[in-house]
């Protein structure tokens, strides 16, 4: 069940968080870089990608211009898109977890599920995060 | 009728010929909809006009098909809908699901929604229920057919809301030798490859045009109901049905209080209104000015005219429209204007020069994500806030400077988080769009301009499939240097395939012919990719051919070409281009520099 984390670098100290909240629920995760990247890192993240069974976005004020993120969403959805024609639709999965109101949300977002994590105060996103990963 | 009263059709791709019917059919019921006629790459999915198109539409047209049963897109389409319905319970949505192959299972969940099998029941019966659903009253209002074209501006548009390619001629008009009608050389006329003429339309020939001594430029703006040329004589902008060529209506017409538009090559369509940039002489003002104007795209009738842009000379750059703003660039500044023609925001000036000797017009600006990206000489590119013009970053392109082989004149192209755009020094270069950051470069295979006396084209490049298209070389008046169009990976910038025109088994005739590059944007159809260049006869002869050339987007191949004869001299040393291959319906527009604009059969 491994998780693959899509992140804008902007948020990478939220997203390290996030990562370590999944490795106590012992989800296994992975965080790709993002600066820096080598021929050997880009192959690196398409494989993690083709492994991943969840891609989790991180959606903030900085996904709508994240290069990164924006590749990832396209290639796992084109994974998805396999997954529908081979008729095994629930082999992967995308979840949208929204950390910033400022995220607006898009109308594809809600095909997926929104777990919403703008409320400082709130934490039931926590649970909701939880169930979705654990496909209940 | 329901909601906002527009229809937002999910069909597969493969099923574009058996929804013809239901596209007639809301055609005469004046039934706005959104028709996606491409097949798009995931990335392309995720465009802000589908997004908005989307949420925008309160009825989901889901066409049932066994291709539709396949398609993922379709699928999240219809997840989409249903999470939309669910998050937002006082926005009532719609979904009816037309059943148009046999033998298809519904869920409980469709047959709640709304299911018409047209399977079982004639086309008269299934279009009446469907008109019932659709709740369906006749308007005194024209039906528009909102359909999206991926390619060329349009291909830049997913990343942007430009919703209407435009052609334009942008280099100083010179003296165009005077040529006859066009007519296909009877050499290719039996092959294949060779597009066929549907008509075509001589700006310097035809009965409107000859009181004012023919137009000489001209620019064009396109969508699925007719195309609209703006010229720069007297009788100025007209719009011309794509199927035989006749001229809907002129503008200005006699009754009009507008006596004459001049120096009017800038234009756009934008759902149901034209808009363009024009110097004015009215009844009431002796004086002439540049103003925005905006005209009825069905009658032509003038809708407004904005006050007098006094700082722009002519040399304005296209028009963006994008979050219900028109922008552009001229004399060095950005402006942008509500679509009532009031400014939603002061210029912003960039380039204290105003313009350049070299190159005084300027590329249009591009749009994505509530950004603008804007170039300007020698060489510099901005993002701005769209909202409020603040600049966001800026950079110097590198090999950028103030001679005239250093200039950039194509504009850049915004895709997935990524700015590209063609630098002088040879290289596609590739930023992270929120940042400015170097994400990567490209080297054009065109031999570099190393003196940067010659003018360098490095055209706007066009993304799809995962690739990017463009064409570049060296093309000054004297002095040639052959010009190759490309495809490169989008991702890293690598090379995957270039083609010599000259070696593509084209009939030009021509003697020791070379190409002369093209700044204009290549349009992909399918999996078909068409460039517009010229190719010029080096012996003095003043023989040329401006052409056409599809290729296929895998490799490189030949589909298919169309050839135009003009004067060499023309694409020498007007430095006049052609444009097109721009879609219409069921075929292309191609402009030529003569200027002659084809509509060929596809």
């Amino acid at each position: 069940m491994p998780v693959f984390i899509s992140y804008d670098e902007a948020d990478v100290g939220r997203v390290m968080s996030i990562s370590q909240l999944l490795t106590a629920w012992r989800v296994p995760n992975w965080m790709p870089p993002r600066q820096n990247i080598s021929a050997a890192q880009r192959a690196q993240i398409q494989a993690a990608l083709a492994q991943a069974d969840t891609l989790l976005r991180i959606c903030t004020a900085a996904t709508s211009q994240s290069y990164w993120m924006t590749l990832e969403q396209a290639a796992y959805l084109s994974m998805l898109a396999d997954a529908f024609r081979a008729r095994q639709p629930l082999a992967r999965r995308l979840i949208n977890l929204r950390l910033d109101k400022s995220y607006r949300l898009q109308p594809f977002d809600y095909a997926d599920p929104i777990i919403d994590a703008s409320d400082p105060q709130g934490s039931g996103w926590q649970s909701d995060l939880h169930r979705a990963l654990m496909g209940a | 009728m329901f909601g906002n009263g527009q229809v937002f059709i999910s069909h597969a791709h493969e099923d574009n010929a058996i929804c013809q019917p239901l596209l007639a059919a809301l055609d005469a019921w004046q039934i706005t909809y959104w028709f996606d006629l491409q097949e798009l790459d995931p990335g392309q999915r995720f465009a802000d006009k589908i997004q908005q198109a989307l949420e925008q539409h309160d009825l989901l047209l889901r066409v049932a098909t066994a291709a539709a049963e396949r398609s993922y897109w379709m699928y999240r389409e219809l997840q989409a809908v249903r999470g939309l319905q669910h998050a937002f319970p006082n926005h009532p949505r719609r979904i009816i699901h037309l059943a148009l192959t046999p033998g298809l299972v519904f869920d409980a969940t469709a047959r709640a929604e709304m299911v018409i099998d047209a399977t079982s029941m004639e086309r008269p019966a299934w279009l009446r229920a469907l008109r019932e659903a659709l709740g369906y009253t006749p308007q005194p209002r024209v039906s528009r057919r909102t359909a999206i074209a991926i390619g060329a501006a349009s291909l830049v548009a997913a990343a942007t809301t430009v919703l209407a390619a435009r052609f334009y001629f942008a280099a100083p008009p010179h003296t165009v030798a005077a040529l006859k009608p066009a007519t296909t050389p009877q050499s290719i006329a039996s092959d294949p490859k060779a597009l066929a003429q549907r008509w075509h339309y001589d700006f310097n020939f035809s009965a409107d045009e000859t009181a004012f001594g023919g137009d000489q430029r001209v620019g064009l703006a396109q969508d699925m109901d007719a195309l609209y040329a703006a010229t720069n004589s007297g009788l100025a902008v007209k719009a011309l049905a794509p199927q035989d060529g006749k001229v809907l209506w002129l503008f200005p017409s006699k009754t009009s209080s507008i006596t004459t538009l001049s120096n009017a090559m800038i234009i756009q369509v934008y759902q149901n209104v034209v808009y363009l940039i024009g110097n004015i002489t009215t009844n009431a003002l002796a004086s002439n000015a540049f103003v925005l104007l905006a005209l009825d795209k069905t009658s032509g009738n003038l809708l407004w005219q904005s006050a007098p842009i006094s700082t722009v000379n002519g040399n304005a750059s296209d028009l963006l429209i994008a979050d219900n703003t028109i922008y552009f660039m001229g004399n060095g500044s950005v402006y942008a204007y509500r679509l009532n023609g009031t400014a939603r925001w002061q210029p912003v000036s960039l380039d204290p020069h105003g313009g350049s000797e070299f190159y005084p017009n300027y590329p249009m600006p591009v749009y994505a994500s509530g950004m603008l990206y804007v170039v300007t000489n020698p060489g510099k590119l901005y993002a701005l806030d769209a909202v409020t013009g603040k600049v966001r970053w800026s950079l110097q392109l590198p090999g950028s400077g103030t001679l005239p082989g250093q200039y950039v004149i194509a504009a850049p192209l915004v895709f997935n988080g990524l700015v590209v755009v063609g630098s002088p020094d040879n290289h596609y270069y590739a930023y992270d769009a929120a940042r400015g950051t170097l994400r990567w470069k490209s080297l054009s295979p065109a031999q570099p301009n190393t003196d940067f006396q010659e003018f360098t084209c490095m055209s706007q490049p066009t993304y799809a499939q995962s690739r990017i298209f463009a064409q570049s070389g060296v093309t000054d008046g004297l002095a040639f240097k052959g010009g190759r169009v490309f495809a490169f990976d989008a991702t890293d910038g690598h090379l995957l395939w270039q083609v010599d025109p000259l070696q593509l088994n084209i009939p030009f005739q021509l003697h020791n012919a070379v190409v002369v590059a093209n700044f204009e944007p290549a349009t992909v159809i399918g999996d078909t990719v068409y460039f517009t260049l010229g190719c010029i006869s080096t012996d003095g002869n003043q023989q040329g051919v401006e052409v056409l050339i599809g290729l296929r987007t895998q490799d490189g191949t030949l589909v298919s070409y169309f050839l135009a004869p003009v004067s060499g001299v023309s694409i020498a040393l007007s430095g006049d281009f052609p444009s097109g291959g721009r879609p219409v319906a069921n075929g292309l527009a191609f402009l030529s520099s003569a200027p002659i604009l084809y509509v060929l059969n596809t």
